[in-house]
């Protein structure tokens, strides 16, 4: 063993111990200063007086990795002494609340779902006046004055009996079909009225989104494929979806569609009457009488309708209580979807 | 709504059948089960009968409907010994046209005994389905029409004065009194019985007290009539009655079996309450009793439901349910309809019935393929992207009552040369705080604003995207409807804390710049032009106008205009607000380009000037004093002490940059010299010392 090799196992002894019992952070530049900086020159320097190139290949390799030990340990102690890398400085749990969108209301939240899904199949979307004529709203669904199905849609007036608050959007489709020739593919979406106190579980007001699809050959297979599609698409695969004949004035074959209650799996609970089912839609096939009341050859068209009130789906969907809480617009509610 | 107790159900159909199987089966053939009640051994049950069934408001309707889909046979009702003479008939009734009434039958039943009990069982159902015992006669009538559906009435032969009686349109309004000894006004044209002298009976509605059957009554008619359908309902809406008859007739009766249906009951009381019925019957039957038969073509049923049913199983389905079939050589069938199916008219009917007794489940899923083109909404695409801004820049979405007030322009101070004026009330509002089609969203939105600082949402920004509505004469509706967009804030916009020394209210410049960032998104110019609405604060309020046409407005709210609104007092901060119409938007096509390769440099200049020089007006000069001045932005405005009032300092940031070089502090110290002299002596505006 040389001198120098000597030389610097003593140093190496000597170094490791000062940088062990290191205090303070500003002796470890001291400590770089001397080892790094000084002695490496002078090791440096010693190196190149070497003749015999053995030795110098054998000892250049002893003070190199002796380098690379004090900037390992140098780095080292720098970590256990700096502020920089460790997690103390940034606390991660903590957010700004003044940096946040604002809120969607819940009832334009479902139906940008669903209006997503309708528009994705071809759809478009379709608005009309919510004050309407008698003739739209009614007399061209196949209601005609007195028809006791008028009864279930007990209407606001503005002049009886001929302007009125819509009670539905269907109103919307008389005008589209008034105006186009099929093929049809609209949806209407919208405030409609009925008359009804402001209590939690009634509302004089509600959204409503309806669609009509009229084309040659639409057939109540089409129905299905559409709207099971859409409510799985909203409320997932795994639900089931059934269909019940039903009767609206407008349509024919009409038929209720349920749909396996979200909440309890069809087990049946409070959501669903303990029923298992929720009826989500009606919808049904476009009465002939309606498509030739606004000039469309029954015998070549035909098509179907569907209708969706979004009030009593969003508490379902949200599950909020009250459908009375829809128009009341308590902000902190809104904040949580 | 019809009720109907299991129990009797079930003698008219298999004695094995269980309560469930009823539920499931009425439920799936689109009766809907409303409820049940246990009533002693019995279940009692509510189902939803549609318009379009009346067949479904008896208990041998419902029979009818289980039994067919258990493919059992069909109960029927009894058929009468037809041996009428109207002539013969001891008492004169004359109907005066078949539009009032369809059909008419009458029997007499002579020396009865009214005095006697009702039988329990009939008495139990009565009461569990919800209609008074009253005695025997009548309490069998009530009986028999829940039992086959046609409501009847009996009338005591010896209060008939001059054995006459009229079925007839009341030729003028006057009053009478009912059964239930009210007084009530009959219209001219509602349908009523009489004799010579007195109203016996609101036809298929209520009867009064002139004619009707006591305990007392010995001799007795029996009716069983079908009367016009329209007349007694719009008789039951302003009568306001609505009887287990009316509710029938309205909907319809099958006048087919109006006779049998009498001539059961007939028997029944006979059998209770003893007495002879007599051989004369009345039969007065306008319908020429033809049989409804209707095509339906195997094509046309398959296409409408998707399906590929042969005609085989088309007529087994349909002959279960009573129609009767004759198969046509053109894969078509003849199908009679049964009377009692006054809902089935026409071959679509037939088809409905089909999907039905197939089952809608067994009807095949098939996406259909159709050619539409593709259709803009830009009004919608556009309201769709003002709730994204907004809900982006923290403001949240509100849907209000589109009915406010009756009052509210009069409290505003609104006047009806306003462009914000209407008065479209609603006839039958729910109340008067909910009954004038809103012409603004002002109100709404401050009601809700309220609303929230009631329930500690306080330091607001909401939005409401509705519809205000005006009156507009050439609207085939006579009214104009707008889409609007109307927003709200108030309070603190950013908080104290995390840098910032003091909280930022909402302001007046929030507003306009919020303003500004929606109609510079959808390209549209506009222009503020100040307006006197008395419930905004003096000078905030300013219409929006887009060339020239006027598309809103904005200013800060007066707060003691609202004094009217609950729980406004909560709100302690400046309220501003601003609506717009979304009925017209242009997408500005925007170039990007490269203005300079050079670095800008930035300059703060605080000016202080009269309030009376618009901003806008300073950075014109600042801009036109050379064309190295890329950019002027006001940064701030406040006033302090050392200020005369009438003067406020604005802070200017003026962004220099040069197409040519790198711009000398000498060059920028040039450009400066001349816009702060050219301000000075414009608009007496200097720098703050």
């Amino acid at each position: 063993m040389s001198n120098l090799e000597a030389e610097i196992n003593s140093k190496e002894k000597l170094f490791l111990e000062e940088i062990s019992t290191l205090k303070n952070i500003n002796d470890l530049n001291t400590i770089k200063d001397v080892y790094l900086k000084k002695y490496m020159r002078v090791l440096y320097s010693n190196l190149k007086t070497v003749k015999d190139l053995e030795e110098k290949k054998n000892l250049g390799k002893i003070i190199n990795d002796f380098k690379k030990l004090l900037e390992l340990k140098i780095s080292e102690t720098e970590d256990r002494f700096s502020l920089k890398t460790t997690s103390s400085e940034y606390d991660f749990t903590i957010r700004k609340d003044s940096i946040k969108l604002g809120s969607g209301h819940p009832l334009i939240k479902l139906y940008k779902k669903i209006e997503e899904i309708l528009i994705s199949m071809g759809f478009s979307v379709v608005q009309g006046p919510e004050v309407e004529l008698d003739k739209y709203n009614f007399e061209m669904l196949n209601m005609p004055s007195h028809h006791p199905a008028r009864d279930m849609q007990d209407t606001f007036y503005i002049t009886a009996p001929n302007v009125l608050l819509r009670s539905h959007t269907s109103s919307v489709q008389i005008r589209t079909m008034l105006e186009k020739s099929p093929p049809i593919q609209i949806i209407s979406p919208g405030t409609v009225y009925r008359v009804d106190d402001i209590d939690p579980q009634h509302t004089p007001m509600f959204y409503q989104v309806e669609g009509l699809m009229v084309a040659e050959g639409i057939s109540f297979a089409n129905l299905k494929a559409v709207l099971i599609t859409l409510l799985k698409e909203v409320f997932g695969e795994s639900i089931e979806v059934r269909f019940r004949p039903t009767y609206y004035p407008y349509t024919e074959p009409s038929a209720a569609i349920d749909m396996s209650c979200t909440e309890c799996g069809k087990r049946g609970c409070r959501t669903c009457g303990y029923s298992g089912w929720i009826t989500v839609l009606g919808s049904g096939m476009v009465h002939p009488n309606v498509l030739e009341g606004v000039g469309y050859d029954s015998s070549k068209y035909s098509g179907f309708a569907f209708g969706l009130g979004l009030n009593r789906l969003a508490l379902i969907y949200y599950g909020l209580g009250e459908i009375r809480k829809l128009y009341e617009n308590d902000i902190s509610l809104w904040d949580q979807i | 709504m019809f009720k109907f107790s299991f129990e009797w159900l079930k003698s008219y159909c298999d004695k094995n059948i269980t309560p469930e199987e009823v539920f499931k089966i009425l439920n799936l053939q689109g009766f809907e089960f409303q409820g049940k009640e246990k009533i002693g051994s019995d279940i009692i049950t509510a189902i939803e009968v549609k318009a379009n069934r009346p067949d479904m408001l008896s208990h041998i309707g419902i029979a009818r409907e289980i039994n067919a889909y258990q493919n059992k046979s069909l109960p029927l009702i009894p058929k009468a010994l037809a041996k009428n003479d109207n002539k013969k008939f001891p008492i004169k009734i004359n109907i005066s046209d078949e539009k009032t009434c369809k059909r008419f039958c009458a029997l007499l039943i002579k020396n009865v005994n009214n005095k006697v009990k009702t039988p329990e069982y009939v008495k139990n159902r009565l009461e569990a389905l919800g209609i008074n015992h009253v005695n025997p006669v009548v309490d069998i009538l009530n009986y028999v029409m829940l039992d086959m559906g046609q409501p009847m009435h009996s009338y005591d032969i010896d209060k008939i004065s001059n054995s006459e009686l009229n079925v007839k349109k009341a030729p003028s309004n006057f009053k009478i009194k009912t059964l239930g000894d009210t007084e009530e006004e009959i219209r001219e044209g509602d349908i009523i019985i009489s004799d010579k002298e007195k109203t016996l009976c609101v036809a298929g509605i209520i009867g009064t007290d002139a004619a009707t059957v006591t305990s007392e009554s010995k001799d007795i008619m029996l009716e069983a009539a079908v009367f016009n359908e329209v007349s007694v309902r719009l008789t039951s809406r302003a009568l306001k009655i609505s009887t287990p008859s009316s509710f029938r007739f309205e909907r319809g009766v099958n006048a087919e079996s109006s006779m049998d249906i009498l001539y059961y009951c007939a028997k029944t009381i006979k059998e209770i309450c003893g007495g002879e019925i007599s051989s004369e019957q009345f039969n007065y039957y306008s319908g020429n009793q033809k049989n409804n038969s209707i095509k339906l073509s195997l094509k046309n049923t398959n296409s409408l439901l998707g399906t590929s049913l042969n005609i085989e199983e088309i007529k087994t389905y349909l002959e279960k349910y009573g129609f009767a079939c004759t198969e046509l050589p053109d894969d078509a069938l003849e199908v009679n309809v049964p009377s009692y199916r006054l809902d089935v008219k026409k071959e679509v009917d037939l088809i409905e019935e089909v999907a039905r007794i197939h089952g809608y489940d067994n009807i095949p899923i098939e996406m259909p393929t159709i050619r539409t083109s593709y259709n803009k909404n830009s009004i919608w695409t556009a309201m769709d992207h003002i709730r994204s801004i907004l809900i982006g820049m923290n403001f949240s979405e509100t849907i209000n009552y589109s009915f406010i007030p009756n009052n509210t322009m009069e409290l505003l101070g609104i006047k009806d040369n306003d462009s914000i004026y209407s008065n479209i009330l609603l006839q039958n509002p729910i109340s008067n705080a909910y009954s004038l089609m809103r012409p603004t969203l002002v109100y709404s939105l401050i009601n809700c604003l309220a609303y929230n600082y009631s329930v500690r949402n306080t330091d607001l920004a909401i939005f409401e995207l509705g519809r205000t509505y005006f009156k507009d004469k050439p609207i085939d509706t006579g009214c104009k409807e707008r889409n609007t967009c109307g927003i709200i804030m108030s309070g603190t916009r950013i908080p104290k804390g995390w840098g910032c020394d003091k909280e930022v209210k909402y302001s007046y410049y929030d507003l306009l710049s919020y303003l500004e960032v929606i109609m510079d998104y959808f390209g549209l110019e506009f222009e503020l032009e100040n307006i006197d609405y008395r419930f905004c604060e003096n000078g905030s309020a300013c219409e929006i106008l887009s060339s020239g046409e006027r598309i809103g407005f904005i200013g800060e709210l007066n707060k003691k205009c609202f004094g009217f609104v609950k729980n406004v007092k909560l709100i302690k901060d400046k309220i501003f607000y601003c609506e717009f119409y979304i009925d017209k938007v242009g997408f500005k096509s925007k170039k990007l380009r490269f203005e300079s390769k050079y670095p800008p440099v930035k300059r703060l200049y605080n000016l202080v000037h009269s309030k009376n020089v618009r901003a806008k007006e300073i950075e014109e000069t600042i801009k036109n004093s050379s064309e190295n001045v890329r950019e002027v932005k006001v940064k701030d405005i406040y006033s302090d002490k050392n200020m005369s009032p009438s003067e406020h300092a604005v802070l200017y940031e003026v962004n220099y940059c040069s197409k040519l070089n790198t711009l000398t502090l000498e060059e920028i110290k040039n450009i400066e010299n001349n816009f702060l002299k050219a301000l000075n002596n414009k608009f007496n505006a200097s720098l703050k010392s």
